[in-house]
């Protein structure tokens, strides 16, 4: 195991975590619309799914990019 | 054809209009005043603080990556890759979650309640209420809880009780109105102050 590999192993479990705190992020939203009768602004409905694949997306890279 | 609707769907930046704001289960003959949510300069701060600690964070670890020649320059390449690209994805998760906390988060006043809503919490749900019927003596307060509030006019409104259990004041933090509020509460102390006299002892 080298240097390099174990930084990568770090950033994905870093990633894999933020990922996590999204996922109960997006469920606390999805509950807070439901309780307020609020919709979002389209914009940031765009953000959310942005960070849902670009996160996925970044933990790929990091694995392939060598 | 790009029409304007199509436009309007997809670029509508505006928040929702709190006129509207229908999630409260109201008592017989209350009427909702205001609502409000925090200024939205509160958005700004967090969001700075976040992006100064981690171009920091940054910083300083490609100042040891690049001084302490441990890594060959196509190695640096890749670690900076994957700096950059966590860096991004923490400030896009931290991102939502400081705009949601205030997006979802009310100060409400109704004819009969001072609420606090907060709809968006990870574990649960937070409302704090006062009735108003109770507010026999009330004493309004308001300051500023910065030097950078207090230029902008960002006041926080304190209402203190005197008649009632608890001694801890309702706290509306950096509301958009502070003014507004405080008027509201005080017309309605005057009210009741007036009705209390009318009525014969």
């Amino acid at each position: 195991m080298n240097f390099i590999f174990i930084v990568q192993l770090f950033f994905i479990f870093l990633l894999l975590i933020l990922y996590i705190y999204f996922l109960l992020i997006v469920f606390a939203i999805e509950r807070a619309k439901r309780t307020s009768k609020m919709k979002l602004p389209h914009i940031w409905s765009f953000i959310l799914i942005f960070t849902a694949f670009f996160i996925p997306l970044s933990m790929v890279v990091i694995l392939l990019v060598q | 054809m790009w029409s304007k609707t199509k436009e309007k769907i997809l670029f509508t930046h505006k928040i929702h209009p709190l006129e509207h704001f229908g999630a409260l289960q109201l008592f017989p003959n209350e009427t909702i005043r205001i609502v409000q949510r925090q200024h939205w300069v509160v958005l700004i701060v967090p969001f700075l603080v976040l992006v100064l600690i981690l171009a920091s964070v940054s910083f300083l670890i490609s100042l040891v990556l690049q001084n302490a020649h441990i890594l060959p320059l196509s190695q640096l390449h890749e670690m900076s890759t994957y700096t950059i690209v966590t860096l991004l994805c923490i400030v896009l998760v931290a991102g939502v979650f400081i705009f949601m906390r205030w997006y979802f988060q009310f100060y409400i006043i109704t004819n009969k309640r001072l609420l606090h809503i907060h709809f968006f919490r990870i574990g649960g749900y937070y409302m704090e209420e006062v009735f108003l019927e109770k507010l026999l003596e009330c004493e309004v307060d308001s300051k500023a809880s910065n030097f950078i509030y207090d230029l902008l006019g960002i006041e926080d409104v304190y209402i203190h009780f005197g008649n009632i259990e608890h001694n801890e004041p309702f706290v509306f933090e950096a509301p958009s109105n502070a003014q507004k509020i405080e008027y509201i509460v005080n017309e309605h102390s005057i009210k009741q102050h007036k009705r209390t006299d009318l009525e014969p002892v």
